[in-house]
């Protein structure tokens, strides 16, 4: 089970060694990407909602705004997420997620 | 003791008893002597005992050594305490390309292998890059660090795809046994993953074997 997180780039490198497996998409907004791995709590790290426990709460309006690219609106869920993520990045797929 | 017929007589009696306690005395000596003599020859005999065994016991050392960085031997890591790999990858990838990283750049980390006797090999920084791969596809890698070489590798076996064909699409158990060979040093638990996205860039981390959490 994995979680999803947006953060500045540069904030994921200087964890990447602690979070271990990790994976990145880019989003519209340049210094932040939407990042799949296990838990990760670091200062400057967002938090989507959990891709079960809270499976039909909307993303925050501020992610949903900079994940436009991938045909992300407000309102939508973290289910849509990652589905529309996972049509750009396998590791991002539904399987790989949950 | 007696005192020499020719002195007898001719000397007083105080000279007559101390030559007898200066042949005493000298006859105490020889006997000292002979005895640290025997000593000293029992105690050649042992060392040389001793010696031999040392060296007996040096010329198998080497089939067992685990620690010298660039020497091996068909049974180096076998039945031993495995070493563990400090710090991790980080890989940046295309549609057909994935690039690994362990120079410190890109969220990778410089590499550490610490050995079982605390001693500590540093990994020379370097990245690899695989071209000629399929979109939006999820491939699994197998690093290895080898002693011999002192570089990292990534296998190559039957399977690979890629240029060079380092990267799988299931599981390689024939890569991971190239991984866990004698003269190498597994550089992650299990496999790595990355993938290539389906348009774009994107990028991930992994790799270690020092308590990063699961690999698939």
């Amino acid at each position: 089970m994995k979680n999803l997180y947006i953060a500045d780039k540069k904030i994921w490198e200087q964890h990447a060694l602690s979070i271990g497996e990790s994976h990145w998409i880019p989003t519209d907004d340049p210094d932040k990407i939407l990042v799949v791995c296990d838990i990760w709590e670091a200062e400057g790290v967002e938090t989507l909602p959990h891709p079960f426990a809270e499976a039909t709460q909307p993303i925050a309006d501020h992610h949903a705004d900079i994940l436009k690219g991938l045909g992300i609106q407000r309102g939508h869920t973290v289910t849509d997420v990652i589905r529309e993520a996972g049509k750009i990045h396998p590791h991002f797929k539904h399987n790989r997620v949950y | 003791m007696v005192i020499p017929s020719n002195l007898r007589g001719k000397i007083p009696d105080e000279a007559a008893f101390a030559i007898e306690q200066l042949q005493e005395s000298v006859k105490g000596l020889k006997t000292g002597f002979n005895s640290f003599a025997n000593a000293l020859q029992q105690a050649q005999k042992s060392i040389k005992s001793q010696a031999a065994n040392i060296s007996q016991s040096l010329s198998i050392l080497p089939s067992a050594d685990l620690l010298s960085s660039g020497t091996s031997s068909g049974v180096k890591t076998q039945a031993s305490i495995p070493p563990t790999v400090n710090n991790g990858f980080a890989y940046t990838s295309t549609t057909t390309s994935i690039t690994w990283f362990w120079d410190g750049t890109n969220g990778s980390m410089l590499l550490q292998i610490d050995w079982p006797d605390g001693s500590v090999t540093q990994v020379p920084p370097a990245s690899l890059q695989i071209t000629g791969l399929t979109p939006n596809t999820a491939y699994k890698f197998y690093p290895y660090f080898n002693v011999d070489l002192n570089m990292v590798l990534f296998a190559q076996v039957a399977g690979g795809v890629g240029t060079p064909p380092v990267a799988y699409t299931a599981v390689s158990a024939s890569a991971a046994g190239i991984v866990n060979a004698d003269r190498n040093v597994a550089m992650s638990s299990g496999s790595m993953a990355a993938s290539t996205p389906n348009s774009g860039t994107g990028g991930g981390s992994g790799g270690g074997t020092g308590g990063k959490g699961g690999l698939q």
